[in-house]
């Protein structure tokens, strides 16, 4: 109980940690409580653990006594009872007793796990396979969350970083000693957020709406993982919690207000070929890498090729219906048209006309999305 | 062929040789014998895909599996651990020993026990083909949750059809415990007189006969979903995907029990036998192994703390859960004070029976820490439920297996195996499966989800340890076959009553075991838990 | 075997196989059962008018209630579904006026229903709708958008545990021509 593993905050980490060793404490109890949900979650467990080994402990202590002393080679002979009404009552209700006193604060514990009241601040998760989306939903604003650990360092061509597969591109920020709510769903199977510090595990699943809770005390940075199956990827998409102090939070939203503000894309803006495949490159890389692979070649008999393939090599239409609604032949291929927007696709349409061996030299500008999502024309 | 050898030597001509012998084999002796030698095949089968895993994980990164293939490995390595491993092994033993225990001269209905076994291997082999399908094996897990099983390749489809062919089977295998136990016990061998075995027997097969079909049910809906257009798990068309788990669950928590009370069976035996002392409370143990059945029905949902149950239902299925550990716990205090005052010796099947009791209780333990909803938060989904269900079906489950074959073995074989080698098993066994699996409670408290190829840095090294621990326990199950495929051949020859303490009915007659025993019902006066005070009559081939 | 164990086992395995049949028809009877419990515990409100909350309730002291909106469309179809404001401040007691748009991204016609879900699921029952869109199926043409107005009042009588609200509306898809399973 001892060591236990503890992410320094962000300043803290860049400067104090130089090699993935320090990393590797391996922890044997639960992470070091940051909301008072994880703390009350901790000091149940450390509760129970104590219970629990003691009866282990008595059961033991007992069994190895007759071991010991009750033995043919010892020359015990056997007392042949096989009966004592007085001892089984006994050894009902003691057990019972002691689960009643555990039960009490148990309930404490659900209860107070469940009460949402008075939050201040409400974020709406949604799981993707296999990446997060994060919508403030006060504010309007929202962006995605992927696992930012590169292949490389998965593959092992290159060495593993400090927070290997618990590292995301853009992580979620809250302020902390506020009361933040959290709305979960998800977009296809069931996934389950999972911040051990902020004693959250919450199933987000499709089609219906969950709630959680938390109230971070100091600031830092927490990190977890999705902790239900949810596919190919499911171990590698983690959340990133960044918590900061109320003042350092609005800083942030004034900036990422005012940059949704000037990034929102005009739709009629007419692209280059190059300007989009740059960018389509990037959106290829959030999102169609896991089954498409970054050559193209896909894997076969599970997702396949785009390089060479029919469809990205063929009609501008129909490569543009399949990415924006999905396929109805392989329900992995999502309907992308819900989670990119106008630009996005007619990026990533570019790049993946015009990479690996496609070289349709064909360009789709955004407004031939928009126009294809309302099927005035095409 | 070893397999001859589990049963026993000729005493009538009117049987037939060669592979017609297996293939239409009616006999229950025959029966059980090949439900054994599929159950340890398949455990070896199992064994490997787990060996698969604790391979990749032994470091972070991926090194041998991509992580669909890692997916379908988790998947099968549970299926056919638990549908191709351990029920298959328990019916095998009911098979072999309920009719010598009670007094019957076969299951009662032989041919069919000739289908629910022959039913096992096309099942097998229909999830094993799954690997080579284009998308390849399952890979929702064994829990198979929907929408991601409804969303998997046609592997999924093989697990479906394998999993109806599996239900079908171990519903007939219970029908006929059941008729057996009812039915053909000799006269004098009460319900309430019955060993531990047969009672235990009895209550897991009225449980597969209850849920079995319940699993069916929920797998087929997820068939129709994947192929005719029905909308259950599907949230667009007004489906659930919660109600998966719950119809899932309401399968899945009495399975457990499945797996864990013919066990409690075996060590009510085995205990007695080598302490010398008959059962302490028979009668209560009896009264927990039921209610536990019961109780198995009214727990599910603490499978599914974290999909967002009003507080009401977690507080339910919390304070329901809890409950169970009473009579689990009545059942330890009632082995531990059989033991208390006898006067014990420690062969093989006594040891094995020691460390369930041990183990389990680890199992059991950890059991009630996750039943407190508050804290499964932490823990729901992470290392540490690995560990809790490990500590009770290897611990458990398997360890009563090895305690039950070491300990029958005389009587099916007539050979004695070699003690010095099953010693070594035991300890072998003991050693690393704590070294493989209790290194997962802390990666689990620590934070580590479970069913991913790969994992942060901070968890190699526990993961470390339990891969080495993962590989020898492995390699210990081969002193296990070598003991058993010697022993066939040239172990000492067993006497009638090998053990000095063993007075159940089994014991009474020859060794091995004739190949039509009780033709002609004895007449039996017994005593609680099947010991036989005095036999008349009773005619064998 | 005597021929009157072989009847009495026979008879067994009849109640035996019976036991399976039922299971398995239980199985199926789940589905109904779910929904019929979330029904009565209000997890899945009916998507019918409510009546004006009673008159006694009247006595009770309006309070401020904070009233969240959200809207979720499900995987794979095509609609964009948003409420035109997403928190509001709002008093027990008090017309509550709401707008909500509703876009068809597709080339086809669809036909949506919206089914609303409320965080906590108790809040359910002291939500009073009196006018909305979920009351019955929407049919939108290609690429069509339209706002609809909600009006709602919350119960006095809502529990004081309950100081927040979330109304999220999931839409889905009603295939022409079915009702779902």
């Amino acid at each position: 109980m001892s060591c236990r593993y503890m992410p320094g905050s962000t300043a803290a980490s860049s400067l104090f940690v130089s090699t993935a060793i320090e990393a590797q404490v391996a922890a044997i109890n639960l992470q070091a409580p940051a909301t008072s949900l994880a703390r009350l979650e901790y000091d149940l467990h450390s509760m129970l653990l104590l219970v629990t080994g003691g009866i282990f402990l008595l059961v033991l202590a007992v069994m190895l006594y007759a071991i010991v002393r009750h033995r043919k080679s010892a020359g015990h002979a056997a007392k042949l009872f096989h009966e004592n009404t007085t001892v089984e009552i006994i050894w009902t209700i003691i057990p019972l007793l002691i689960l009643l006193l555990i039960a009490w604060p148990a309930t404490q514990a659900v209860l107070n796990q469940k009460s949402t009241r008075g939050e201040e601040l409400t974020i709406k998760i949604t799981g993707y396979q296999w990446k997060w989306r994060y919508d403030y939903l006060d504010d309007n604003f929202g962006f995605m969350s992927h696992l930012a650990t590169p292949a490389a360092a998965i593959a092992g061509t290159v060495a593993k970083p400090l927070n290997y597969l618990l590292e995301v591109d853009e992580p979620l920020v809250v302020p902390t000693g506020r009361k933040v709510r959290l709305l979960l769903t998800a977009n296809d199977v069931i996934h389950s957020w999972w911040v051990p510090q902020l004693g959250i595990k919450q199933d987000a699943i499709p089609g219906f709406l969950r709630d959680a809770w938390f109230m971070v005390d100091r600031p830092g940075i927490y990190r977890g993982q999705c902790s239900e199956l949810c596919g190919k990827d499911h171990g590698f998409m983690p959340i990133v919690v960044d918590a900061r102090s109320p003042e350092d939070y609005e800083h942030w939203r004034a900036a990422r207000l005012k940059q949704a503000a000037a990034s929102a894309d005009d739709p009629t803006r007419v692209w280059t070929l190059a300007a989009l495949r740059e960018r389509g490159e990037k959106v290829y890389g959030q999102n169609c890498i896991p089954c498409h692979q970054a050559n193209g070649r896909g894997i076969p008999g599970s997702f396949p090729a785009l390089d060479g393939s029919p469809v990205v090599n063929g009609d501008k239409a129909g490569h543009i219906n399949i990415v924006l609604n999905g396929s109805q032949k392989n329900p992995a291929m999502q309907a992308w048209g819900k989670q990119l927007s106008d630009t996005d696709i007619a990026a990533v349409i570019s790049y993946e006309r015009n990479a690996w061996g496609n070289h349709t030299g064909q360009l789709v500008q955004p407004a031939e999305i928009r126009a294809a999502r309302t099927g005035a024309a095409s | 062929m070893a397999i001859a050898g589990l049963a026993a030597v000729p005493q009538q001509s009117h049987r037939p040789h060669g592979w017609r012998r297996w293939l239409f084999a009616t006999n229950h002796k025959d029966i059980g014998s090949l439900y054994l030698w599929f159950a340890f095949c398949m455990f070896l089968v199992g064994g490997v895909l787990a060996l698969c895993i604790r391979a990749e994980l032994f470091r972070p990164g991926l090194q041998f599996f991509q992580p669909e293939l890692f997916n379908q490995l988790t998947t099968l390595h549970g299926l056919i651990m638990v549908f191709g491993a351990i029920m298959p092994a328990f019916t095998g033993l009911a098979n072999w020993m309920l009719p010598l225990m009670i007094g019957a001269p076969d299951m009662a209905f032989a041919r069919m026990n000739n289908w629910s076994f022959w039913l096992l291997p096309p099942a097998m082999a229909l999830l094993l083909l799954s690997f080579v399908v284009p998308g390849g094996a399952a890979a929702a897990g064994w829990t198979l949750y929907a929408p991601l099983s409804v969303q998997l390749g046609m592997g999924m489809d093989l697990t479906i059809f394998a999993i109806h062919i599996l239900g079908v089977s171990s519903i007939m295998g219970a029908i006929n415990i059941v008729v057996t136990i009812i039915n053909l016990r000799a006269p004098g061998m009460g319900m309430m007189k019955m060993p531990m075995f047969a009672w235990a027997s009895l209550i897991t097969a009225y449980l597969i006969i209850a849920v079995m079909p319940v699993l069916a049910g929920a797998v087929t809906m997820v068939l129709t979903d994947r192929h005719f257009g029905t909308h259950f798990f599907n949230a667009a068309g007004g489906g659930d995907p919660i109600l998966y788990q719950h119809v899932f669950w309401f399968f899945g928590h009495p399975e457990v029990y499945i797996m864990a009370l013919p066990a409690f069976g075996i060590v009510s035996q085995v205990i007695p036998t080598f302490a010398r002392k008959p059962l302490f409370g028979y009668t209560s143990m009896v009264y927990a192994t039921s209610s536990i059945g019961v109780l198995s029905f009214m727990v599910w949902a603490h499978h599914m703390f974290v999909t967002g149950m009003p507080a009401t239902a977690q507080l339910f299925f919390m304070y329901a859960t809890m409950l169970i550990a009473v009579p689990t716990g009545v059942k330890v205090f009632n082995w531990i004070a059989t033991m208390w005052e006898g006067s014990m010796s420690f062969e093989t099947p006594m040891l094995f029976a020691i460390g369930f009791i041990l183990l389990f209780t680890i199992g059991g333990l950890s059991g009630v820490t996750l039943s407190v909803a508050a804290v499964d938060v932490q823990l729901h989904g992470s290392y540490y439920v690995v560990a809790h269900f490990h500590y009770v079906l290897v611990a458990g489950a398997l360890f009563s297996l090895f305690s039950a074959v070491y300990y029958w073995f005389p009587k099916m074989t007539g050979r004695m195996y070699v003690e010095r080698l099953g010693q070594l098993h035991f300890w072998w066994s003991l050693l690393w499966f704590n070294v493989t699996f209790f290194p997962m409670h802390f990666l689990g408290l620590a934070g580590m989800p479970r069913r991913i190829p790969d994992y942060a840095l901070q968890f190699t090294q526990f993961n470390q340890i339990a891969s080495v621990g993962a590989f020898m326990f492995g390699l210990g199950q081969l002193i296990f076959l070598v003991n058993i495929l010697y022993s066939l051949r040239h172990g000492k020859t067993a006497a009638q009553q090998p053990w000095e303490g063993g007075n159940t009915l089994e014991w009474r007659l020859p060794t091995p075991a004739p190949y039509h025993s009780f033709s002609e019902a004895p007449q039996l006066d017994v005593a609680e838990n099947g010991v036989v005070v005095a036999m008349q009559g009773g005619k064998h081939g | 075997m005597a021929s009157g164990m072989q009847a009495a086992n026979l008879t067994l395995l009849r109640r035996l196989l019976l036991l399976v049949l039922l299971m398995f028809g239980f199985a199926w009877g789940l589905v109904p059962l779910y929904r019929v419990i979330c029904e009565v515990t209000g997890l899945n409100r009916v998507v019918v008018a409510d009546a004006m909350p009673g008159r006694d309730a009247a006595q009770i002291a309006a309070r401020p209630v904070l009233l969240q909106l959200d809207a979720m469309v499900q995987p794979g179809l095509p609609w964009q579904v948003r409420p035109l404001q997403s928190r509001l401040q709002v008093k027990t007691g008090q017309f509550i006026q709401l707008q909500y748009e509703l876009r068809n991204n597709s080339r086809q016609q669809v036909v949506g229903q919206a089914i609303p879900r409320y965080l906590p699921a108790e809040a359910a029952a002291y939500v009073k709708k009196l006018e909305c869109f979920c009351f019955r199926q929407q049919l939108f043409q290609p690429g069509e958008t339209r706002r609809f107005p909600v009006v709602l009042v919350i119960d006095r009588t809502l529990p004081a545990a309950i100081d927040s609200i979330t109304l999220s509306y999931s839409v889905f898809d009603v295939p022409q021509g079915e009702g779902g399973p």
